[in-house]
């Protein structure tokens, strides 16, 4: 378990609603339910799930950006869920993250070179401001675009290049973590290939480890090794890449796949296989938080919700049935480990 | 920007004077002796020798001796020059309050929407209260209970008014915290205070920035109306709403006293005013883009 | 059915005159779902604008936008709008801002429909009553009720106008026919809903059906699932498969998205700063993609059926279009760019039946 360079066990994040005249508790939003995640150093792992699954929610979790509800944090192997202050300090510079909004993630009044050396700064990677700023010229360039962009202002950018920045920003503090938040999915499709493929060379020279958020199928498929699908705050299904779009077991993620649009005339799409909407963390269903827009669904389904388990090596699942999405046929799976619990 | 600014004739306009009455209360002691306010005339009450205009007004006494371009006030001092000399003194005091106003603001405001929970209801009920609380009125008891002299006045005005830019920099704090940026200096390990002051009040300075010369109109007003009611420290104080207030008594016989000294707070106020709408203007289209 | 010729149109702007559109040629046949496809700054949502009359004021447009043997820029402001209740309707990206968050979702649909009642009335008795024969052809309701309908509808025709209770009730009853059409479940109780009640799929279906009710010839659909789920694209993609079958009008599909044309379109126009770069059939668009712009698009979209090994950009960035390039505007980024590209722009050539595209390399 120690070859995870980020990982999460069983957190939860619970954000309560407030409501009446003295502001009592009526309720919770229940973002993030019972996710335990790892990620391998070097690893690019998939957050992939609709709005509302709480991918966003883990990710500022890990991040340490909102506090656990439940559940531990652990980075490289430490504990960080409780730190603050300076003893988060260290931890904070190396884990990063690239956010999807390129024009709101950068501060309109700072020149992308104040921007770039403020973190530098910050945790005192650089002595003095010399320094500082030829780290600066390097990262620049290491991200495509080139020096005298420095002293210019974001809104003089487009939206492909402020990305760059923001990445040239992430990597300013030598992060070992990045964490990538729908990082094109403001993106023109040319620009995305661009970025998609920087993200690719910078892995490789940084010796980085990512996590890719994203709602878009295909940009998983191509930049994931392994993947996650979270619904309505959980994990419902972890394989590598083929094991989840080519022998997918969730219904969900069968759902998600059936519904991604593929750009080519001859594989149209059928009635869709999902109907209604997503639904929301306020109310989630008991039993399987699935159950209630899933075609197979029991009666067994509405009472203990499944666990999520591997059916094969290296597949986990979250559903009681093997089913066989072509045929539509359901066979019950050998119930596992929680029976001898 | 500088574009949009030409573009805007109203905001010139309202610069124009604004400026103008400034660049006038920095260099007013060098025009008009800064002592003149305690001399009084009585030989010279209430007159009139402009000849540039007449009033229709019957029983216009006539001034001998010197040439008073906008009469005399019942103390026998020469209009104009008191209102040369009250000039700065409102714009001082105004200026005081506004910038003081906001920097109780600022730190309330920004404490109010940083710390959040507890805190933050506390700094809103107290808010609140002194919201509930009509203006006048409440400088109006400050002042009887402290006394009227101009600093008292000036306290008194600064209660009423600090409440709004409490309300203003935590909401806009508030919305500004949100943004990513923040986030993404939150995760390099940037400390709130230096995020605070070195980023958001930053981005958040326009709309106060519009608020500030607005409300130096505003304030102005508002003491001068303390004045009129009654609270002015020194009857013979060279302050506009004084001289209005003096004037009142002889409207019918002397009108020049009070439209003069009257004009000239329309004049500022509308300055300044036109320049934070102008202000305001500018800014609005380029945050919609 | 709608002729678009040589539209050019500019922005002026404090910043420079922007050259939007430089001479967008198009063509909508009946009863087709065109698609126009291209990325940030092509112009594809101008063209769109422009064709519903509702570019803002500093836009300047120039050519012809022939609707019914008109020419819609030369119309008046007024005679403008009137075409835009009646012929053109507008469907955008976000339903939440489009959509007032005051009133009823139900009111909002009928009201073009009940304010502008003389052009509406004819139209929605002879939408009624045709209505009425479709149910009953169908079977869907009691024939004794429907010939009730009808001989109360008869009743209005014969008294020569229609009064403002009996316009707001036939609305109603269009306004709740479209929703069915839609596939909103419970018509009558999202009659009566506000739009904060309803989710982001279903405030998209209300606006399309508020577009629909007006029985436009022409649908523009902006980005109409850009904003939503995957899922719920899925659904609002294959309710415009359906709606295209039943209603007689023609849609503009206007996206950045080649998979969700690939859903949808029947034709398509691919965009760049500013012009129609290539215009086909959909399958032979993307079994055959001649324009080097489309073809650099299509090998940069990764898809999800299969793993690509390395996706291709297109080098260097969108234009800016106040100082855009000379000749082909597309010349600075092109692989196959030779000589003449920087000085002459490229006339749309017809490389074969239905299939055009503006390029040197190609005549």
């Amino acid at each position: 378990m120690t070859d995870f360079l980020v990982e999460t066990k069983d957190v939860y994040k619970w954000f309560p609603i407030k409501g009446g005249l003295l502001g009592k508790t009526v309720g919770y939003v229940k973002a993030v339910e019972g996710v335990s995640l790892g990620v391998k150093k070097g690893e690019t792992v998939g957050l992939v799930g609709e709005s509302g699954c709480g991918k966003t929610t883990v990710a500022r979790l890990i991040l340490r950006l909102l506090d656990t509800t439940k559940g531990q944090l652990y980075f490289d192997g430490t504990d960080i869920t409780k730190l603050k202050g300076r003893k988060l300090k260290p931890f904070r510079r190396k884990m990063q993250i690239v956010f999807q909004d390129p024009y709101a993630s950068l501060d309109p009044r700072q020149t992308v070179g104040s921007a770039l050396t403020e973190p530098m700064r910050i945790n005192q990677i650089v002595r003095t401001r010399g320094e500082a700023y030829d780290e600066a010229k390097r990262l620049i360039r290491v991200v495509g675009l080139n020096p005298d962009h420095l002293a210019r202002f974001p809104h003089e950018f487009s939206g492909g290049q402020r990305q760059r920045i923001a990445i040239a920003r992430a990597l300013a503090v030598e992060p070992q973590f990045v964490m990538l938040d729908e990082p094109t999915s403001s993106l023109d499709v040319s620009v995305q290939a661009q970025i998609l493929e920087l993200l690719k060379d910078l892995q490789k020279e940084f010796d980085l480890t990512y996590l890719f958020i994203s709602h878009n199928l295909s940009v998983i498929r191509y930049m994931c090794r392994r993947i996650m699908v979270m619904y309505l705050g959980a994990i419902v299904e972890e394989a590598d890449t083929l094991g989840v779009y080519e022998r997918p077991m969730h219904p969900y993620t069968y759902a998600l796949l059936a519904a991604a649009p593929i750009p080519d005339p001859d594989k149209r799409k059928g009635t869709p296989v999902l109907q209604g909407d997503v639904p929301s963390p306020i109310n989630i269903p008991s039993g399987c938080r699935f159950r209630t827009r899933c075609q197979f669904a029991t009666s067994l389904c509405a009472g203990t919700e499944p666990e999520l388990e591997a059916n094969e090596a290296g597949h986990l699942v979250r559903c009681y049935y093997r089913i066989d999405f072509l045929s539509k046929t359901v066979a019950e799976r050998p119930m596992m480990r929680h029976e001898s619990a | 920007m500088y574009f949009l600014f030409k573009q805007n004739p109203v905001v010139v306009a309202g610069s124009v004077i604004a400026v103008g009455s400034l660049l006038l209360a920095l260099l007013s002691r060098f025009i008009v002796d800064p002592n003149l306010w305690q001399v009084e005339n009585l030989g010279q009450r209430l007159c009139w020798n402009n000849p540039a205009f007449s009033w229709p007004v019957s029983n216009v006494y006539n001034c001998s001796g010197a040439s008073y371009p906008l009469g005399t006030d019942s103390y026998g001092r020469n209009v104009l020059q008191m209102i040369i000399l009250a000039i700065p003194l409102d714009l001082e005091i105004s200026l005081t309050i506004v910038i003081l106003a906001t920097i109780v603001g600022v730190a309330l405001g920004s404490l109010a929407a940083y710390a959040g929970g507890k805190i933050d209801e506390l700094i809103l009920r107290i808010t609140d209260v002194f919201f509930a609380l009509p203006a006048l009125v409440l400088a109006i008891v400050v002042m009887v209970v402290l006394g009227r002299t101009l600093q008292n006045l000036t306290i008194a005005v600064l209660i009423t008014w600090w409440p709004y830019y409490v309300r203003l920099i935590r909401s806009q704090v508030l919305s500004e915290k949100e943004r990513p940026y923040v986030e993404a200096l939150r995760s390099t390990g940037a400390s709130p205070l230096r995020i605070l002051f070195l980023h958001i009040l930053p981005n958040t300075i326009y709309p106060v920035i519009v608020q500030m010369t607005l409300d130096i109109g505003g304030v102005i007003l508002t003491f001068s109306a303390l004045m009129f009611l009654g609270f002015s420290p020194n009857p013979l104080l060279p302050e506009l709403g004084n001289l209005v207030t003096d004037g009142i008594s002889y409207v019918f016989t002397a009108p020049w006293l009070i439209i003069f000294p009257g004009l000239t707070i329309v004049i500022i106020v509308l300055g300044f005013n036109l320049l934070g709408d102008g202000i305001r203007d500018i800014l609005d289209p380029r945050l919609r883009r | 059915m709608l002729e678009v010729e040589d539209l050019r149109v500019v922005f002026h702007t404090y910043a420079g005159e922007v050259k939007a559109l430089d001479g967008v040629n198009l063509t909508l046949n009946r009863r087709e779902i065109l698609g126009l496809v291209g990325e940030s700054g092509c112009g594809k949502s101008v063209t769109a604008l422009a064709i519903a009359g509702l570019l803002p004021e500093n836009a300047s447009a120039n050519g012809q936008i022939i609707l019914g043997g008109r020419n819609l820029l030369a119309l008046s402001r007024e005679e403008m709008r009137q075409a835009r209740l009646k012929d053109i309707a507008v469907v955008f990206q976000d339903p939440t801002t489009y959509l007032n968050p005051v009133f009823q979702i139900g009111f909002q649909i009928t009201e073009a429909l009940i304010s502008d009642r003389q052009i509406y009335e004819r139209q929605m008795i002879n939408q009624r009553l045709q209505e009425l024969e479709e149910d009953q052809r169908r079977g869907d309701r009691d024939s004794q009720q429907i010939e009730m309908d009808r001989a109360k509808l008869q009743h209005s025709v014969e008294s020569g106008k229609l009064s403002r209770g009996e316009a707001k009730g036939l609305a109603r009853q269009i306004a709740l026919e479209y929703l069915k059409l839609v596939q909103l479940p419970e018509p009558e109780r999202i009659f009566k809903m506000y739009p904060f009640e309803l989710s982001g799929g279903m405030r998209q279906r209300a606006m399309i059906a508020m577009a629909l009710v007006r029985r436009p010839k022409v649908l523009l659909a902006d980005e109409i699932s850009t904003a939503l789920d995957v899922t719920v694209q899925a659904q609002i993609l294959a309710l415009l498969r359906e709606l295209r079958d039943r209603i007689d009008a023609s849609i503009i599909l206007v996206t950045h998205d080649l998979a969700v044309v690939s859903e949808v379109c029947d034709r398509v126009a691919v965009m760049y700063a500013g012009n129609v770069v290539e215009v086909a059939e959909l399958r032979e668009l993307f079994a055959n993609p001649l324009h080097p712009y489309t073809q650099g698009l299509m090998a940069a979209v990764p898809r999800p059926d299969r793993s690509s090994v390395k996706l291709q950009s297109i080098k260097g960035s969108v234009p800016d279009l106040i100082y855009p390039p000379t000749g082909c505007r597309f010349h600075p980024r092109c692989p196959k760019a030779f000589a003449s590209c920087p000085s002459t722009k490229p006339p749309l050539i017809a490389v074969q039946k239905e299939h055009g595209v503006e390029c040197l390399l190609y005549g």
